[in-house]
């Protein structure tokens, strides 16, 4: 693992340990089951750390927990140093506008009862004027390759890759710092896939932004990040350079996965 | 599952304490005096303190608060009726006799006619059959239990003259014959059970009708088809055992209905159960009756809901979690 | 919408009735108050189609008169009951902790209750008024919804959008009022308008043992008592308030089932 000393990082998770606690129907005799067991790495500020795991891998877990949805039974997860679970609210607030997630659902993520429009406006800064929030409203559209006639429509009048990049455009309008992408493209079809890859490139360069990208498809990995990490049961088993990882795995479960994605 | 039992059951005692407290404070605040009502016009202020003095009504409230909460947590004494002078929970146990007969006739008519109408029309879903009997159910569903009693008695017992109209028993019952003694008792109980009893199954049949119904959509009713299962068995052993584990929490549920509905019912009838006894305390600002029906009646209700969520766990064995994972 | 029978058939009834209710009144004006000696408990016929009672006063007219009451207490009691409902159950669900603890042991306190046996206790002891009718029964009827829309919030809550508005750094009334509340109205809805018909129900309970409207005001209970005092003779007048009664319960039934049919169908198109 190389650490480049001349990079801030951004965010960084230590020892997070986070346990479900799982009853049988009649509510007596608990059991806990470990989510996340001691799982730490960093992402520097600008990069694109992808971490990848199969369903159920605990990955997800990772996310809900940097989005401050889910709270770890142990270990910290700092932002620019600072200890995101000791958050006052006012902070809570101002931390999750720099940090925004694009989930893989793209129906379940838009208020099924507010227009386009109104979604956007929620994810800018109040205090703007309102022709300053149209110029920015326009702004992240044409950023997300998105025509205007989309603003008076409700999620169920889009394509599944038109909400997709509704969700992207409310996670730019936040002035966000970084992206958490859960599973982000993974249910479009193929030749989409490709498309948003190309535009989450580019948007990153355009907004200066870091990304999570959380997925269990290697291939797209492969194209979109920088460092890679292996979740597997909860555990971080690797973690370093895309090269590294892609081309000299260690653990043999990475082994076992890249030559699956090779088919 | 005892630590549960046992968690759940104390934490029935604050509620059903605060219930019969509030029950205490709403009847002493509610205006109107009883002393009134026991107080000859004419009689000067002097009558109305030593009434109010027997009954305790002139010390403060907080003071008679307490008497009546340790006399009740140590004697399970909620004082003496102002009207008949008689131990309160003497009256109510009297009374609770012809409710519980009739309750639990009701219950047993309502539960099984509609059950039994409900997995039928469940089975022929949409067919003539179900049509019938669910708008027939959904007429009585919508109907006030007391008019269905009205009605009956204005054509059993009224115009054709078949059934005795109110009471429990007959004047003459007690020389009767003991065969003579049951028919008796029968003949008044038909009116009044059959009331309750078809306001009961039109209750139930809603409800066994739409489980039935939507379990034999599910999916898993439409791969046991694809397998090939038999219809009978994907009838009683898929679709009924995961409506009935519910119907039974819904039952527990329905034990405040017991008391509720049956209050009506009894002032129609004339059956000297507990809806008289609260109606004609209320009426009669009997202090000490009214708080020893409304807490019985609150605790039933409590213990009801008790009951249907541990048979709602029972019948819901699902894994429950903190969060989900990916 | 209106491709559901159930609801179709629902929506006609109601709407028969409430226009019945409100216009004939002005429209066929027989005073429900007009007494006329010549025609005491006269069975129906042309002049009276349901009619006459005891005081020979017009039972057609004073069954709508009547339904009047009756209709405005569903429709006030529902509204508070609602509300009340509504905003307990909203801050019970989203808030979560103690004030959800609190809140709900106070909800299973007041279901404790028997309704009908407040009432008879509160109304009992006071001269019975349509106001104090009105509140006792908003008071005593907010508990189910409550229930539903807490239930309705904890499940919304943890809906992508919701956590993504969370997200946003939106404030929590926020979330609650934009995105919650408007993706929890249809269930709302749908226990309002089956909560109309029991409401007239327990109405019609109370004004039958005459602790609810007072004569010579009368609701549709108010005439099934008078009707029970002669129900050898004028067998009419329990048939017709009786059927009142039904008919209504059965609309608002009806429009809340198909209701639900309506959303539920349509949430199994958006989840497939």
């Amino acid at each position: 693992m190389v650490i480049n000393p001349g990079r801030q990082i951004l965010l960084e998770v230590k020892n997070l340990t986070v346990r479900y606690r799982q009853r049988n129907g009649f509510g007596w005799r608990e059991k806990t089951v470990d989510a996340l067991n001691d799982v730490s790495f960093f992402i520097h500020r600008g990069e694109t750390l992808a971490l990848v795991g199969e369903t159920g891998s605990g990955k997800s877990t990772i996310a809900m927990s940097i989005l401050h949805f889910v709270s770890p039974d142990s270990g910290e997860i700092l932002y620019s140093g600072e200890d995101v679970w000791k958050f006052k609210r006012a902070e809570l607030r101002a931390y999750h506008r720099k940090i925004q997630p694009v989930f893989q659902n793209a129906d379940e993520s838009l208020n099924p009862r507010l227009k386009v429009r109104s979604m956007l406006v929620d994810a800018l800064v109040p205090a703007l004027s309102t022709e300053e929030k149209n110029r920015r409203i326009r702004e992240y559209l044409s950023a997300v390759q998105l025509d205007e006639d989309v603003l008076d429509c409700f999620p169920h009048q889009l394509s599944g890759g038109q909400k997709q990049r509704v969700c992207i455009a409310r996670a730019l309008a936040t002035e966000s710092e970084m992206l958490i992408l859960d599973e982000a493209i993974s249910s479009q079809d193929l030749s989409l896939q490709a498309h948003l890859l190309k535009l989450l490139s580019e948007l990153k360069k355009k907004f200066s932004l870091t990304y999570l990208y959380i997925s269990h498809d290697l291939e797209t990995v492969r194209v979109i990040a920088d460092r890679v990490g292996i979740i597997k049961d909860g555990r971080l088993i690797e973690i370093g350079e895309k090269d590294e990882i892609f081309n000299s795995p260690e653990e043999p479960y990475t082994q076992l996965l890249l030559e699956r994605s090779r088919f | 599952m005892s630590a549960f039992l046992f968690r759940r059951l104390i934490g029935i005692v604050p509620v059903v304490l605060i219930g019969a407290t509030l029950i205490f404070i709403i009847v002493h605040l509610a205006p109107g005096d009883p002393t009134t009502i026991f107080l000859d016009p004419n009689a000067g202020a002097n009558t109305r303190e030593q009434i109010a003095e027997r009954f305790g009504l002139d010390r403060p409230l907080a003071t008679q608060y307490l008497k009546w909460l340790s006399g009740v947590i140590v004697h399970f004494d909620f004082g003496n009726s102002f009207s008949t002078g008689r131990p309160a929970t003497e009256m109510i146990v009297e009374a609770l006799g012809p409710t519980l007969i009739l309750t639990g006739f009701s219950l047993i008519f309502g539960i099984l006619i509609g059950t039994l109408l409900g997995i039928f029309a469940a089975i022929r879903e949409g067919r003539a059959f179900d049509k019938t009997i669910s708008a027939v159910m959904l007429f009585f569903y919508s109907m006030p239990s007391f008019l269905i009693g009205v009605l009956l008695l204005g054509l059993f017992a009224v115009r054709l003259d078949w059934l005795p109209s109110s009471q429990m028993t007959s004047l003459f019952h007690e020389q009767l014959s003991f065969n003579g003694r049951i028919v008796d008792s029968i003949r008044h109980l038909i009116l009044p059970v059959t009331t309750l009893g078809v306001s009961f199954s039109a209750v139930f049949f809603k409800y066994i009708r739409g489980s039935m119904v939507e379990s034999l959509h599910s999916n898993y009713i439409l791969a046991a088809r694809a397998r090939g299962v038999s219809s009978g068995k994907i009838f009683f052993k898929y679709s009924l055992r995961n409506s009935l584990l519910p119907l039974i929490s819904t039952i527990g549920l329905s034990l405040p209905m017991l008391f509720s509905g049956a209050l009506i019912v009894e002032v129609v009838f004339s059956l000297p159960g507990m809806g008289r006894v609260m109606f004609y305390a209320a009426l009669a600002r009997d202090y000490p009756v009214i708080i020893a029906a409304g807490s019985l009646a609150f605790l039933s209700v409590v213990l009801g809901n008790l009951l249907a969520d541990i048979l709602y766990m029972v019948a819901d064995p699902r894994i429950r979690l903190k969060g989900r994972s990916s | 919408m209106w491709g559901e029978k159930t609801f179709r058939c629902g929506t006609v009834l109601i709407l028969t009735i409430l226009l019945l209710c409100v216009c004939l009144p002005w429209v066929m004006p027989q005073d429900p108050y007009a007494q006329n000696l010549e025609e005491i408990s006269q069975p129906p016929s042309l002049a009276h189609p349901f009619g006459t009672d005891f005081f020979g006063r017009d039972l057609f007219s004073r069954i709508l008169y009547g339904g009047r009451l009756s209709l405005t207490i569903g429709i006030v009691v529902t509204f508070f009951a609602v509300v009340i409902g509504t905003i307990i159950g909203m801050v019970s669900g989203y808030f979560g902790g103690w004030p959800d603890a609190a809140l709900m042991r106070f909800v299973d306190v007041m279901l404790g209750f028997p309704r009908l046996f407040i009432l008879l206790t509160v109304i009992g002891f006071t001269r019975p008024s349509f106001g104090l009718m009105l509140a006792v029964l908003s008071l005593f009827s907010w508990m189910e919804v409550a229930r539903i829309v807490r239930a309705e919030v904890l499940t919304v809550r943890e809906r992508l959008y919701v956590k993504s508005a969370v997200a946003l750094g939106l404030s929590r009334r926020r979330v609650l009022f934009r995105y919650i509340f408007p993706n929890i109205l249809s269930p709302i809805i749908v226990s309002a308008t089956l909560m109309v018909g029991s409401v007239i129900v327990i109405e019609s309970g109370l004004s039958f043992i005459g602790m609810g409207v007072q004569p010579p005001d009368a609701s549709w209970g108010t005439i099934l008592n008078q009707g029970f005092q002669d129900l050898a003779g004028a067998w009419w007048i329990t048939l017709f308030s009786g059927l009142a009664i039904v008919v209504t319960v059965i609309g608002f039934n009806l429009v809340g089932d198909g209701l639900r049919n309506i959303l539920d169908s349509k949430t199994g198109v958006r989840e497939s």
